[in-house]
């Protein structure tokens, strides 16, 4: 639980499960009640049906131990990214490929092994599938998502469960067309990368001839809305994170409204493990509490929400690493349990033809396990933060990524955030699409 | 005299954790393609 004060009400505080995501306005003599041990019996059921109220703490630890597993049963589907090339027809400045990136693709064998490897492991053990194609440019790949969407969707059909996709795409080469043809296929939605206005996404990510590719993007986006609706992401640095809320500014002329985009998420240029950035570019970030971080994060969400685009609300953040049904499958066969780690020797998790081998201990799962999270109130929210920033910083992932000092510096207001706008569109009889 | 009520802003959930990870390279743009 977080306690904040309330700023326009000094009798009363504002409280925040974070297991719950509660959010009540309290009166201070309700926190004195509770202290005193004499609330009213409505009081009490308010405080312990939103988590508040604990009867049995060693219970809730052992609710907080089995939560991810717990949700992953209820979901039912297993989620697979699977890399399909390291090849781009873009030449971004920071590229997450680095070094790795070539003309790398995912031969039909091993697209083959990849259908048979989800229904063996999923589709026949009653769970849904649901692929995340990704890359380089997966849609350099568009025959190979056909030929194993085409054959999931049926397999799927046959033992009673569901098959859906969504790329994860620089949106150059999602036409309409090419959008219309996969949707029957089962794509769901489309992640497509702008990096803010026309000069500097150019600036940031040119065509490989050195042409701008802002305009192809949105052409494209203004089809494919009509079909799907697309998430957009973006990756900013400290010098261009100010001119993102032009680019909402000009999608919405462009006619990509809040209602025909699903969400938008902008994110800093991370650091990628050391040999995949590529060597020109230093303005990554390694931390999740850099200063300059904090007030980007919170500024392009003000922004963002201000203009009535969808973006997640403070939600538990868990690392696929978590999820047993969460898995990366390398262009070659390989898998991981996280995309920034594919290509890294040691930590691979198995491959198609063997199948998954333990790494309990090699990704240190239980690493927030600990007496110490366990007491955090932020460890809902965390679950031991980025395995990959963890590495980064200090080259193992040997414990947790602690987002302590993160949270402590953007809770509050991205709670507030959250309050003033979903208050709005109740208002104007919207509500965010999820 | 009576105490001011509680004002619930948002209920709470038992299932705030989604099926699927809401990792790290969503949120630092690894996904970002």
């Amino acid at each position: 639980m977080k306690q904040y004060p309330c700023r326009d009400n000094p009798d009363r505080v504002l409280l925040f499960s974070t297991r719950t995501l509660a959010k009540l306005l309290v009166p201070v003599s309700v926190l004195r009640a509770a202290e005193e041990g004499s609330l009213t019996p409505r009081e009490q059921d308010i405080l312990a049906r939103n988590g508040f109220l604990v009867d049995d703490p060693a219970e809730e630890r052992r609710e907080v131990l089995r939560s991810i597993g717990e949700a992953e049963k209820r979901g039912g589907r297993a989620f697979l990214m699977a890399v399909m090339n390291l090849d781009c027809n873009l030449a971004c400045t920071y590229c997450y490929e680095g070094g790795q990136r070539g003309r790398h693709y995912m031969t039909p064998e091993t697209a083959d092994r990849l259908v048979r490897y989800a229904e063996k492991h999923f589709l026949e053990l009653g769970s849904d599938v649901t692929i995340d194609f990704y890359g380089g440019e997966p849609l350099l790949s568009l025959d190979l998502i056909r030929d194993i969407s085409r054959r999931l969707g049926a397999s799927a059909q046959q033992a009673g469960r569901g098959y859906r996709f969504n790329l994860v795409t620089n949106g150059t080469l999602l036409t309409g067309a090419v959008a219309a043809e996969l949707v029957p296929l089962g794509l769901r939605s489309a992640r497509i990368t702008i990096d803010g206005p026309p000069e500097i996404h150019n600036a940031y990510r040119p065509f490989v001839s050195g042409a701008g590719s802002f305009e192809t993007i949105v052409g494209n986006l203004r089809e494919v809305s009509a079909l799907i609706k697309p998430g957009i992401g973006g990756n900013y640095t400290k010098d261009t994170y100010r001119s993102f809320p032009r680019l909402l500014d000009i999608l919405a002329d462009e006619g990509l409204t809040p209602d025909k985009i699903a969400y938008v998420m902008f994110a800093p240029v991370t650091e990628t493990l050391g040999k995949h950035l590529m060597p020109e570019f230093s303005d990554g970030c390694v931390s999740a509490d850099e200063p300059w971080l904090v007030e980007a994060a919170l500024f392009l969400r003000e922004e963002i929400l201000r203009r009535g685009y969808f973006t997640p609300k403070v939600a538990p953040t868990v690392c696929m690493i978590e999820y047993r049904d969460n898995l990366v499958i390398h262009y070659d066969g390989t898998l991981y349990k996280c995309p920034a780690f594919i290509g890294s020797a040691g930590l691979d998790v198995g491959d198609l033809k063997t199948g998954l081998r333990d790494y309990t201990d090699s990704h240190n799962l239980n690493a927030w396990k600990t007496d110490e999270c366990l007491d955090c109130a932020y460890l809902p929210l965390c679950f031991g933060g980025c395995r990959l920033l963890k590495l980064l910083r200090d080259g193992a992932i040997d414990g947790v990524e602690c987002r302590a000092a993160s949270l402590d510096a953007t809770l509050e207001e991205l709670i507030l955030q959250d309050l003033r706008y979903s208050v709005k569109k109740d208002k104007a009889g919207a509500t965010p699409d999820k | 005299m009576e105490r001011e009520e509680i004002l619930v802003l948002e209920e709470g959930m038992d299932d705030a954790i989604g099926p699927m990870a809401l990792c790290c390279a969503v949120i630092y743009g690894l996904f970002n393609r």
